[in-house]
């Protein structure tokens, strides 16, 4: 039965990825502009690939 | 396709012009001034055709594909040179980041208005290759603009971005401010806490359902693993509860937190106890998802419209530098490094920096925005001019006398500044009331049943004792605020009704008393009319009207060209601009003359007057070739919906006007406002404020004001309302900011707030039940952690779902 306990401490291992990576995004500003990534991504941008993004 | 052309019915019989209309293939405009015509396209002025242009060359003319008109036109537009930018000292107040390869800058731009433009300023590099990267911020109007120093100055981006019709803003405040870092920490905190939840929810699981699989070292292990899960969550998570149970009771005014933090502390203390002596799996989901929807509750009551910024000072008026005088040369020099004794030249339209005196003959000074005076005031050769003006007309000479900081504007705003007990701040009365009783009654129902229980022992007194404070905790209470004022605000914020926080909304709910500011308040900005009262004119004539009009700045001259817009400008000669009196010029061999009564032939007015009698006063009159034909009177500029405001308002509360104008309108607005309002005139913006002091003696009062002059009045009052024509406009530092086409909701703004509260209270009647179900087991000792673990979440969501629907409700009732 003890095989839980390793289920159970891979589990909140995984768990705490999705975790880093949500604090990562706050981190990086993703929640500071909400609104204009979805305008963006409407663009069409085949003329534009020589800019890149950063 | 880029040519647009539109034809007009054309009537010949009924004397109407005739024209085909063009309309600029920027701006989607007529084009009125004579028409720019090159490369198969038209447009209404050079800065259309030259925008235009750059984007053709740079293949960009995707741009006209995304929206329709997405140019702006560039008429309105006013072009500055930007000289201060190639200041070391400025550029590094206003960068982000600088290096030799790079530098990065946030910049302001107002005239953002449509998806176009997103894309044609994050394209910016195709225009100069300088340019590294740019990324729009569309809420905000404002772009992130990486670049290369190398290849391009920040004045050229600067410039560049102004000849695309999007000229940068900056401010004085820009370059003082203190690179702010954004607080981020409500997302961590929610992050974590929402972790924690779920996962000692998931390990909880077994026991709720009342099934131990597990062998007893088994189900320690879990246990263990849950108290270093929570670890964080009361470490860092609930950290601001305690910071601010403490100062309540340190400052022995109770809030809403502390019997928050008797109810996490109780949890905690209860479920260690439980855990170390083997009796219970403890209420660590509990305790977790209690601060995760407290702290859900707390991020949704802060949403802040970062793009209203309702703390503006005076340095936000301000440009950043201002032209000088040196040796016959002009240079552009920063605010603060202006002395007396400098000479500034300031254009039409461009705001004097600081107070000193005229050296040009005369001038025309807009002071609306600072005094409340309508009409420019016109001021001779050495006559004092003062900081906040706005300069009509030609350009004019100053010599400084004071410094920017010691200025009549800044001494005001300081001045009004001064208002006691502004940390009120984010503190609800409603919940600091609630907070007050509920504390005082839990902690005697906690000790009234552990003195019962301890004739059972103290273990089952105590066990009673932490029940009552646990069940007890006033997390559905704390969130009914959030969510019920915070979905009213969200709601409101889409009619461009913008609130400052939720306390605006409970304080509004009390107002008993609305003071209203007249010009710009009641006041319309926009298509301002004019009647014509005089001889019939032929279209001849109203053309030439026209031609002549449109060489002026004058208000009155600015409106009669959108009077006569129809009729087309002709070449007009001899144009002769008198300022203060009025403008002449030759038309056709007509001499064409539009200005006051003093302008031309004082004595053919009294018997025009008399031909002609009205009510109001007249504010230009025409002559044609000597002869006096007609005269023009400004329409009533009051908002359209004005006396039905005042009537709906008057219904349960005082309504005053105090104005910084003239007493011109005082007939009309008596007529408007009841007999009881006052209405007081010529007031000093001191003498405002200490009207509003006077009256909130009595009465809970809220200002409505737009200009400077209001300041310290809106800052005094209980709310602050400030109009505004455009959210990213200057507005005084105010409670409220609403779009000056929306203030005849004010009204239906009051009503929702009142009828709010009242679901406020019945959320609190819901809670109480819920807490008296809780309280009925706790008592007996019966507090086992799945009822905790579903009553908790249970009463809050109620709360939540309940406030949130019937708020909507309300909203939709009152049509907002």
């Amino acid at each position: 039965m003890y095989i839980i306990l390793v289920l159970i401490i891979i589990s909140l291992l995984i768990a705490f990825c999705f975790l880093l990576s949500f604090l990562w995004a706050v981190k990086d500003g993703q929640y500071e502009d909400r609104y204009t990534p979805s305008i963006r991504i409407l663009f069409d941008d085949k003329k534009t690939n020589d800019i890149k993004d950063e | 396709m880029m040519h647009r052309l539109i034809f007009i019915h054309v009537d010949l019989l009924l004397d109407k012009p005739i024209k085909t209309q063009v309309l600029c293939a920027h701006c989607g405009d007529k084009c009125l001034e004579g028409i720019i015509a090159s490369q198969e396209a038209s447009f209404c002025c050079a800065g259309c055709q030259t925008v235009y242009h750059i984007l053709h060359d740079h293949q960009l003319t995707h741009f006209y594909s995304m929206d329709i008109a997405a140019g702006l036109s560039q008429k309105y537009i006013r072009k500055e040179q930007y000289e201060y930018l190639d200041e070391a000292e400025t550029q590094e107040k206003l960068c982000n980041y600088i290096s030799t390869s790079t530098i990065s800058i946030w910049l302001s731009l107002p005239t953002i208005h449509c998806t176009s433009c997103i894309w044609l300023i994050e394209n910016l590099s195709r225009i100069n290759g300088g340019i590294k990267h740019a990324s729009v911020n569309y809420l905000e109007k404002r772009a992130l603009i990486h670049f290369d120093p190398s290849r391009i100055s920040l004045r050229q981006v600067a410039v560049l971005l102004s000849q695309l019709g999007y000229p940068p803003l900056i401010t004085l405040h820009d370059t003082e401010q203190t690179k702010e870092k954004k607080d981020r920490s409500i997302y961590y905190k929610i992050g974590i806490s929402g972790f924690v939840f779920g996962n000692i929810m998931l390990l909880s699981f077994p026991e709720y359902l009342g099934m131990n699989p597990f062998t007893d070292s088994m189900s320690l292990y879990i246990r263990m693993i849950n108290v270093i899960l929570v670890m964080p969550v009361i470490l860092y998570c609930a950290r601001d509860y305690y910071r601010s149970s403490y100062q309540s009771f340190k400052q022995k005014h109770l809030n809403i937190d502390l019997p928050i933090t008797i109810g996490i502390t109780a949890l905690l203390v209860k479920s260690l106890y439980d855990i170390m002596a083997g009796t219970g799996p403890g209420y660590f989901d509990s305790l977790s998802g209690l601060i995760f929807f407290l702290l859900i509750g707390k991020w949704v009551q802060h949403i802040t419209y970062s793009r209203i910024k309702f703390d503006l000072d005076y340095r936000s008026y301000f440009p950043v530098a201002a032209t000088k005088v040196v040796d016959g040369l002009e240079i552009k020099v920063s605010l603060n490094k202006i002395v007396p004794k400098d000479i500034l030249r300031i254009r039409h339209g461009e705001l004097i920096p600081t107070d000193g005196q005229l050296l040009s003959p005369q001038a025309a000074i807009d002071y609306s925005f600072v005094t409340g005076e309508e009409d420019p005031v016109i001021i001779e050769e050495e006559d004092n001019v003062y900081s906040g003006g706005k300069v009509i007309g030609p350009m004019v000479e100053i010599e400084v006398e004071k410094s920017v900081v010691t200025s009549y504007l800044t001494q005001l705003w300081n001045d009004a500044n001064v208002k006691p007990d502004h940390n009120t701040g984010n503190i609800s009365a409603i919940n600091t009331a609630v907070a007050k009783y509920f504390t005082i009654c839990i902690l005697i129902i906690a000790v009234g049943s552990f003195w019962y229980h301890s004739s059972y022992g103290i273990d089952q007194a105590l066990h009673v004792f932490t029940s009552v404070l646990i069940i007890a905790c006033p997390c559905a209470i704390a969130l009914s605020i959030p969510f019920t004022f915070g979905n009213i605000i969200r709601l409101l914020a889409l009619r461009h009704i913008f609130f400052k926080n939720t306390n605006v909304v409970e304080k509004c709910a009390a107002i008993s008393a609305v003071v209203f500011d007249k010009t710009g308040t009641i006041t319309t900005h926009k298509s301002k009319q004019i009647n014509y009262v005089g001889l019939d004119l032929s279209s001849h004539e109203k053309r030439a009207i026209h031609s002549i009009a449109i060489h002026s700045t004058h208000s009155v001259c600015q409106i009669l060209c959108k009077y006569y817009s129809d009729y087309e400008v002709i070449t007009a000669t001899d144009i002769e601009e008198i300022t203060g009196k009025g403008i002449q010029g030759r038309v056709n061999l007509k001499m064409i003359r539009i200005g006051s009564a003093d302008f031309f032939g004082q004595n053919e007015i009294w018997s025009f007057k008399h031909q002609f009698p009205n009510d109001e006063s007249y504010s230009a009159y025409i002559w044609i070739d000597n002869k006096l034909v007609g005269a023009i009177m400004k329409k009533s500029h009051f908002i359209d919906e004005l006396s039905t405001l005042i009537n709906t308002l008057s219904d349960d509360k005082d309504i005053s006007l105090i104005s910084g104008d003239n007493d011109n309108d005082k007939p009309y607005l008596q007529k408007v406002f009841n007999r009881w309002s006052h209405l007081l005139f010529n007031k000093s913006p001191i003498e405002k404020l200490h009207f509003i002091k006077q009256l909130s003696l009595n009465h809970k009062v809220a200002m409505v004001g737009d200009g400077l002059n209001d300041a310290g009045a809106l800052m005094q009052s209980d709310v602050g309302i400030a109009v505004s024509q455009d959210a990213s406009h200057f507005t005084p530092a105010s409670d409220m900011i609403i779009n000056n086409e929306q203030i005849y909701t004010l009204p239906d703004i009051f009503s929702v707030c009142r009828s709010a509260v009242r679901i406020i209270y019945a959320s609190y009647a819901i809670a109480i039940c819920y807490n008296i179900i809780g309280l009925s087991y706790a008592i007996q000792g019966l507090l086992s952690p799945i009822i905790a673990a579903i009553l908790m979440p249970v009463s809050s969501i109620t709360v939540v779902v309940f406030g949130y629907i019937l708020s909507t409700v309300l909203v939709k009732r009152h049509s907002l």
